[in-house]
């Protein structure tokens, strides 16, 4: 082991560059608040990275023993002077401290070996399991790929949620907005699809990155626990921000995960990205911007508010096969106010999307968890992004519930129902006590176009609506035990050919037969 | 605007005007014309310009006065490629350890012996 470190060292002192090195340089000239006022710097670039030299007063032993050196970001650049955003410890900075342009743009580390681990917005990683090396890194910010780089969305990202994914169905490479106010379930639905994705097949399987944008750190560390006790850390980054950490790191956040996520894409890979959440990312960008003298518009937020998350979001795409054929998908969050869908940054967040799923405080407090309201959630990619089996059983489910909501409203006036009516309000409460589904357990679609199929053919009729849920699990078990070839074609196949649906009519029949207990016979 | 209270300042000045007395006379102006949000601006921008003016100020930084005699003929290549003819000003700091600073307004050569250390364990300890 010593020869080995002794040859490394004898080979560096020997291609050791004895020459000077020049560089650009600037003086601080106003430190505070995280925001460095420099004079000089006249060819510094925008998002360029610079130094400031906090070793200059130190001795060697002292800079080798240092692990603090300070990094900025220009982002303004001025007339006299640049205005440059302290990533680090700003109590260093210094009036009259030097300031060195490195010449680079800001980057990340990426690898594979990022994948399990827990990085800052600057890649460093903060879960204590050692540095990350990594031999290639991606710009922060890029320009999103073009239009003929691009192929359509047609392929399912399963979310394990039924009424997601039969009603509101999201593909690889969609952008679908997870929208409601506080306490409503936005993220457990988001690390329910991260946990869903380890039904997925290892080829297939995206790689997951969580994006916690000024999360408090014991959120940030219970999402990591339940990631890993379902086992989806093996596939899941987390780019970690904490309430306590300077704007920049904030706004920084989510630009780093998308530049993670373009790695993956790249080499081919699917790739899902959360934003938790982008309310925060837009009030650290506001405070940012204000720090940096620029004008503010409306709400005080700077005039390109919706140019941060649009060029964010672009970002996501499914390319090309002659690209690869990778694909990110985004979903971001946002946390509204009194259900407030259209303040000005969920307008902005809505209106670049392609979808939103909102879920609504009434429907979480009433029981119906997770609290989607269908009626105004959407998913403009559609069908196109569903299996072909998803897609036979889906279409009566929404129109039951289209129904469903209008009988509900006037079920409330009226003293006498026809029995029309009254089986059609009884179907949609049995539809609605269907698609109730529990914290982190996502239902692998096969399992999922089983219990819809037998919704939608019967399997609750005559059976009271407090019965719904288990009626469903006991079906799900007897087909798991009895009729487990039933999920393995659809799962491989994807479809309902007619051979499986004689198979899960005759099914059916066979429960219904071996439980009328069920039934109240 | 700010441009034109710069150049009326520096030409008072030049004209032979006491430093101290164009100052008084901006903000005398300033405030009866209601401008005294540029009062900063205009000094900021008008100390900038003087300073500008010492484009060719150089700072050289050795460990001792007999390192700056062995480094003399580079460092005066390196002053003639910046474009600066005056001598430079020398400044002692041991924790350079060996070698030359040397810095203009925008510029930095760093040949010292301790960027090169620190340099050589960056790459060893990678």
């Amino acid at each position: 082991m010593s020869s080995v470190i002794i040859e490394k060292i004898k080979s560096e002192i020997a291609n050791l560059d004895t020459g000077s090195t020049t560089t650009d340089i600037g003086v601080v000239t106003a430190v505070g608040d995280g925001i460095a006022e420099i004079d000089g710097l006249d060819k510094a670039e925008m998002m360029e990275m610079v130094s400031f030299a906090v070793s200059d007063e130190q001795s060697l032993e002292e800079t080798l023993k240092s692990d603090k050196a300070v990094f900025g970001l220009v982002l303004n650049l001025e007339e006299d002077t640049v205005k440059v955003v302290i990533l680090g410890e700003s109590d260093l900075v210094k009036e009259g401290m030097r300031v060195m342009r490195t010449n680079k743009l800001l980057s990340i580390p990426v690898g594979k070996e990022i994948v399990g681990r827990v990085v800052s917005p600057l890649g460093e990683a903060i879960d204590g399991k050692g540095t990350i090396e990594t031999d290639r890194n991606m710009p922060i910010e890029r320009v999103a790929y073009g239009v003929m780089d691009r192929s359509g969305v047609n392929e399912p990202i399963h979310t394990g949620i039924k009424a997601i994914d039969s009603m509101i169905p999201i593909g690889r490479g969609q952008r679908e907005l997870i929208i409601g106010d506080r306490q409503t379930g936005k993220t457990t639905i988001a690390i329910d699809t991260i946990i869903n994705q380890k039904y997925e097949p290892a080829d297939k399987r995206p790689v997951c990155i969580y994006v916690a944008v000024g999360q408090k750190r014991s959120k940030t560390a219970s999402i990591m626990a339940r990631l890993e006790e379902a086992g989806a850390m093996e596939y899941t980054t987390i780019v970690a921000t904490s309430a306590s950490e300077a704007s920049p790191l904030l706004f920084l956040a989510p630009f780093a995960g998308a530049a993670i996520g373009e790695y993956f894409m790249e080499q081919g890979k699917d790739v899902l990205v959360v934003f938790d959440d982008l309310s925060k990312h837009a009030n650290a960008y506001r405070q940012m911007s204000l720090l940096l003298r620029r004008p503010p518009g409306r709400e005080a937020y700077p005039g390109d508010i919706f140019y941060l998350h649009s060029r964010l979001l672009e970002r996501s795409a499914k390319l090309s096969a002659e690209l690869g054929a990778g694909s990110i998908t985004a979903l971001p969050i946002i946390e509204t106010q009194e259900g407030d869908v259209s303040a000005y940054i969920p307008t902005n967040v809505i209106s670049i999307t392609d979808g939103q799923i909102f879920l609504d405080t009434d429907l979480f407090n009433k029981g119906i968890r997770p609290a989607l309201d269908v009626g105004i959630s959407v998913s403009r990619v559609g069908s196109s992004a569903q299996t072909k089996a998803m897609k036979k059983v889906a279409g009566k489910i929404r129109l039951e519930l289209a129904q469903f909501r209008e009988l509900e409203a006037f079920m409330q006036f009226a003293s006498d129902l026809d029995d029309d009516t009254k089986a059609r309000i009884d179907s949609g409460r049995k539809y609605v006590e269907l698609l109730k589904q529990g914290q982190n357990a996502p239902v692998p679609f096969q399992r999922q176009v089983v219990a819809i199929y037998a919704a939608n053919n019967g399997i609750f009729d005559g059976a009271p609506v407090e019965s719904t849920s288990k009626i469903e699990s006991e079906f799900l078990n007897f087909i798991d035990r009895d009729r487990k070839d039933i999920l393995s074609t659809i799962e491989t196949g994807r479809e309902l050919t007619d051979e499986v649906v004689d198979k899960l009519n005759k099914s059916l029949a066979d429960f219904k037969e071996a439980h009328k207990e069920l039934y109240g016979a | 605007m700010k441009e034109n209270y710069v150049q009326a300042l520096l030409q008072s000045i030049e004209v032979g005007v006491e430093p101290r007395v164009a100052l008084q006379n901006l903000m005398l102006v300033q405030e009866k014309r209601g401008h005294m949000k540029l009062y900063r601006g205009v000094l900021q921008s008008t100390l900038r310009f003087l300073e500008g003016r010492a484009q060719d100020e150089a700072l050289v930084t050795v460990t001792d006065n007999s390192q700056y005699d062995s480094y003399k003929s580079e460092i005066e290549s390196q002053l003639a490629g910046m474009n600066i003819t005056t001598t430079p000003a020398v400044q002692i700091n041991s924790n350079l350890i060996g070698g030359y600073i040397l810095e203009s307004k925008s510029q930095r050569v760093d040949a010292s012996y301790k960027q090169k250390l620190v340099s050589l364990y960056q790459k060893i300890t990678q």
